[in-house]
């Protein structure tokens, strides 16, 4: 367990405050914010690159606060993985278990084992230089996970991937924690990573972490706005499933029941976050007969002209979407803020997310 | 004088190398008498570096060579300069790597005022560095005279010429380790730490590794500059008598002929050193 007690971190201007956070045992844990937040430096001071000005960090009841890196028993793995250049990936793995004077047999034993689940068998003799993204991240969490640390730290481990490889690694993420129970903090500006790999979400603006919860209490009570502010693009909307029926669920919002599909079949009652991305919403002045199944009467917010697209921030009681259209047909509608006009989306374009 | 010209070619190549990205964009393209006037200018220069080499190398002939080859004193002068010059290059090397690694890993008050004072001994006249060491070091000063009571006494001594070597050049070492250690980015370091290397470890399995190739570098550049050293060495240890010191000697009792010879000689030492710096720099 990490306990994080009233720190405080200072970097030039930028302040990091955290009143009180707990990671339990176990935990996977994704600090979410806009780039310049201070997650990394937040990151950083938990490994003990960093020194706080005040406060406490706690691992299983140990004050480390003042410990070195060294002495932490956390593994860091930096946004670049940075792999040892002169070593292949099988010194880059062992390295941890070297340093504790384990002999070699038991090493060798404990390094092919992390290979074969990594599915890095193959990849042992090479060196970092000719590995994909993909394959170095892998290598990266290989040498992070073997010496049994007490949490690993990850920075952005996502973003230096292209997006096919970003979702495998997310999905092989996901199935490693599932399987090997290791405590994580994950650092990322995609509320998508943290939602698919996070047990809890912290939201860190400014230096300063506004709200700590479940996905789904992240994403359904934005404590402020702020925190709305991160929905932003895509439109992430909360609700309950009422029914599943042909592979469509039907998720309850406010008073409006909207048809969304799935990839994990969701349990009936229970609670869940569906994606809609602002460029699948059709606006239109009057109500349309259409394919789509979901239909909603709504007020314009907010207008904002984003390049050669138009951005139309709807509101639908507390419920907020952002469109996005074009600026002809931005013209042709005429739409004003304050204005009511039909939001129409497709089932397909609505889907819910997985999770843990 | 020709080698110190080549070392300074080197050490602009070895800055460039460390800037992003390439020329693109070519000034010369479509500009004939702008070219025309560049590598007119330019060729001036690249002669007048040559041409003395070349006046050099025909001066002489096989016989002389062959006859200074030959002579003892000569042999002997050599090969002291370089055992002085292996001697003066590894000592510095190994007390610049640490003071490198602080460099390169810490920004302190008065940091760039310190590193400007330690490039100090590649500017000031080599005779003035000689008579500042043969006041520090004489066996009479304090610390000479600690030195000469523990074997190391610098007049007409070997280590008189180590230290001599040592002072002129030991800002290479300094300067090529710490652009390697520069090179090494701090997260490979931060990795290890985490997983549970204490700095001196870190230092030995991550640091020192990726920046041995700077650092061997910086070795030979200390080499060649201690091998073509004269003033100071012939302020502070005239005797025994170093290669550089014996082409001056020669040229003003027995000729420029016989000097020249020697020169080759002492030439061929300093091209081999720059053919291993540029053999380590084709391999990077």
């Amino acid at each position: 367990m990490i306990e994080i007690d009233n720190l405080m971190v200072k970097v030039g201007d930028l302040k990091i405050e955290v009143d009180k956070m707990i990671i339990n045992n176990g935990e996977y844990a994704v600090l979410m914010g806009p780039s310049g937040a201070g997650k990394t430096i937040f990151l950083e001071t938990i490994a003990g690159f960093r020194t706080p000005i005040k406060g406490e960090i706690k691992i299983n009841g140990k004050n480390v606060t003042n410990l070195p890196p060294d002495k932490r028993n956390i593994s860091y793995v930096p946004q670049d993985y940075a792999l040892w250049p002169h070593m292949n990936v099988y010194d880059n793995i062992a390295y941890g278990l070297k340093l504790k004077k384990i002999d070699k047999e038991k090493i060798h034993k404990k390094v092919l084992e992390i290979a074969e689940i990594m599915e890095i068998k193959n990849l042992l003799n090479r060196y970092p230089i000719t590995l994909s993204g993909g394959e170095k991240q892998r290598v990266a969490l290989a040498r992070a996970l073997i010496i049994d640390p007490e949490a690993i730290l990850l920075d952005e481990p996502l973003s230096n991937l292209d997006t096919k490889t970003k979702n495998q690694i997310k999905d092989f993420i996901a199935y490693l924690h599932k399987k090997l129970k290791f405590t994580a903090i994950h650092v990322t500006h995609d509320p998508l990573e943290a939602i698919e790999l996070g047990n809890k979400i912290a939201i860190m603006i400014k230096g300063k972490v506004l709200q700590v919860g479940s996905p789904i209490e992240v994403f359904t009570n934005p404590k402020n706005l702020e925190v709305a502010w991160l929905h932003g693009k895509p439109n992430i909307i909360a609700g309950e499933v009422i029914e599943i029926k042909e592979g469509i669920a039907i998720i309850k919002i406010e008073d409006l029941n909207l048809a969304a599909i799935y990839d994990k079949k969701p349990i009936l009652g229970s609670k869940v976050l569906a994606i809609l991305r602002p460029e699948d919403i059709i606006i239109s002045e009057i109500f349309l007969k259409t394919s789509a199944r979901n239909i909603i009467k709504c007020v314009i917010k907010e207008i904002n002209e984003k390049g050669g697209l138009v951005s139309i921030k709807l509101g639908y009681n507390a419920l907020e979407l952002e469109a996005l259209i074009t600026r002809g047909s931005y013209e042709d509608l005429k739409l004003l803020p304050g204005k009511e006009v039909y939001a129409s989306f497709k089932a397909s374009a609505l889907k819910i997310l997985t999770m843990k | 004088m020709v080698k110190r010209s080549l070392i300074k070619i080197f050490i602009k190549n070895e800055k460039e190398n460390t800037l992003e990205g390439e020329i693109i964009f070519s000034p010369f393209k479509k500009a004939k008498k702008f070219l025309l006037l560049f590598s007119g200018l330019s060729s001036i220069i690249i002669l007048f570096l040559l041409i003395p080499i070349i006046f050099l190398l025909t001066t002489s002939d096989i016989e002389a060579i062959s006859q200074t080859i030959n002579n003892k004193e000569a042999l002997n002068s050599i090969f002291l300069s370089i055992e002085a010059g292996i001697l003066a290059a590894s000592i510095s090397t190994f007390f610049s790597i640490p003071l490198a690694y602080i460099f390169s890993r810490s920004n302190f008050k008065g940091r760039s005022f310190i590193e400007s004072l330690l490039d100090l001994p590649l500017v000031m006249p080599h005779t003035v560095a000689g008579i500042a060491i043969l006041l520090t070091f004489n066996s009479r000063a304090p610390i000479g005279a600690f030195l000469s009571s523990i074997g190391f006494r610098i007049e007409d001594s070997l280590w008189g010429i180590v230290l001599a070597m040592m002072y002129v050049s030991a800002p290479f070492s300094i300067n090529f380790s710490e652009q390697g250690f520069k090179n090494v980015d701090v997260s490979l370091e931060k990795v290890a730490r985490s997983l549970g290397a204490g700095p001196f470890k870190t230092f030995i399995t991550v640091s020192l590794p990726l920046a041995v190739r700077s650092i061997i570098i910086g070795w030979l550049m200390s080499l060649a500059r201690a091998i073509s050293e004269v003033g100071a060495i012939m302020i502070v240890s005239y005797h025994p008598i170093v290669g550089s010191v014996l082409v001056y000697e020669w040229f003003t009792i027995k000729g420029l002929k016989l000097a020249a010879s020697l020169s080759i000689l002492l030439l061929a030492v300093s091209f081999i050193i720059l053919a291993i710096l540029r053999l380590l720099e084709w391999r990077k």
